[in-house]
């Protein structure tokens, strides 16, 4: 009974991380056909004219949404784009391979054998590719966010005569590190359970 | 460390039964029964021992043998 539950459930699972698959793929592609054409237009004459789209501001807590902010420099905007997609794209090949993992954890457990050599492996696999990502993503994200900065005109949101200087306070959620510790406490349990069900195969 | 290793293949040919047969009575499979016989299996279960006794007429022991590791090849 448990064994055909964990079998319908790694199923449905399997079949919900394939189309997130296919998405990331996706929009991979995407992100790399936008590229391809921000970096042709950075150069050229020519100037899209949807670069005066709305921006939202974060002061701690509070959010400002702002609209017609005037672009100051459309090769910064440019650059931002290409680091946000650069960001992006190293953040999702990253998803991708958690992704592959995953499924490679629940195709044994389809086949109801939870307990597979595989799977702790596996499981450590996805852990360091939790760590990977998260720190990928918080250090790409502060990188990309400088370019914005240089691109538009924020002064003209603010009474420039009362702002005396700025700082930036990169904050962390560093949530991603508890998540990649409960994978490689799971990989040592999956390992215990594998060797618990070779000494069962092997009692007769 | 010495180990226990399994004369199922002895008391079979002195008690003249064939590994089909034996299977039928002890209802284990022809598999299992050869994986006992070539000492493939790490453990056996008190169930399976009684069954094999019983379904062979002799004593645990006459299964089980213990050899020291000093014997060893």
């Amino acid at each position: 009974m448990n064994e055909n539950k964990m079998i319908k459930t790694a199923k449905g699972l399997d079949t919900f991380a394939k189309i997130v698959g296919i998405i990331l793929n996706a929009g991979m592609v995407l992100l790399i056909v936008g590229s391809v054409l921000v970096f042709i237009t950075m150069n050229s004459q020519m100037r899209p004219s949807f670069v005066n789209f709305s921006q939202t501001v974060s002061v701690g807590n509070l959010s400002i949404a702002v609209k017609d902010l005037v672009v100051q420099d459309y090769k910064a905007l440019c650059r931002w784009f290409l680091a946000t997609a650069a960001a992006a794209m190293v953040t999702m090949a990253v998803f991708i391979a958690g992704i592959r993992t995953v499924r490679r954890i629940l195709k044994p457990m389809k086949e109801g054998r939870p307990f597979d050599t595989d799977i702790p492996a596996n499981l450590k696999k996805l852990g360091w590719l939790v760590i990977a990502g998260g720190i990928l993503s918080v250090a790409l994200e502060s990188f990309s966010s400088g370019f914005l900065w240089e691109a538009y005109d924020f002064t003209k949101i603010f009474n420039m005569d009362q702002v005396t200087g700025w700082t930036y306070n990169a904050s962390f959620d560093l949530n991603f590190i508890v998540l990649a510790f409960v994978l490689f406490l799971l990989s040592y349990i999956f390992r215990y359970g594998a060797q618990l069900q070779q000494e069962s195969d092997e009692t007769l | 460390m010495g180990r226990i290793i399994l004369r199922l293949d002895r008391v079979m040919a002195d008690r003249k039964i064939s590994l089909k047969e034996l299977s039928e009575k002890v209802g284990v499979t022809n598999v299992n029964l050869s994986k006992m016989k070539t000492g493939k299996i790490s453990a056996i279960r008190f169930s399976t021992l009684e069954a094999i006794c019983d379904a062979l007429h002799c004593q645990p022991g006459d299964i089980l043998e213990y050899i020291p590791e000093d014997t060893e090849e």
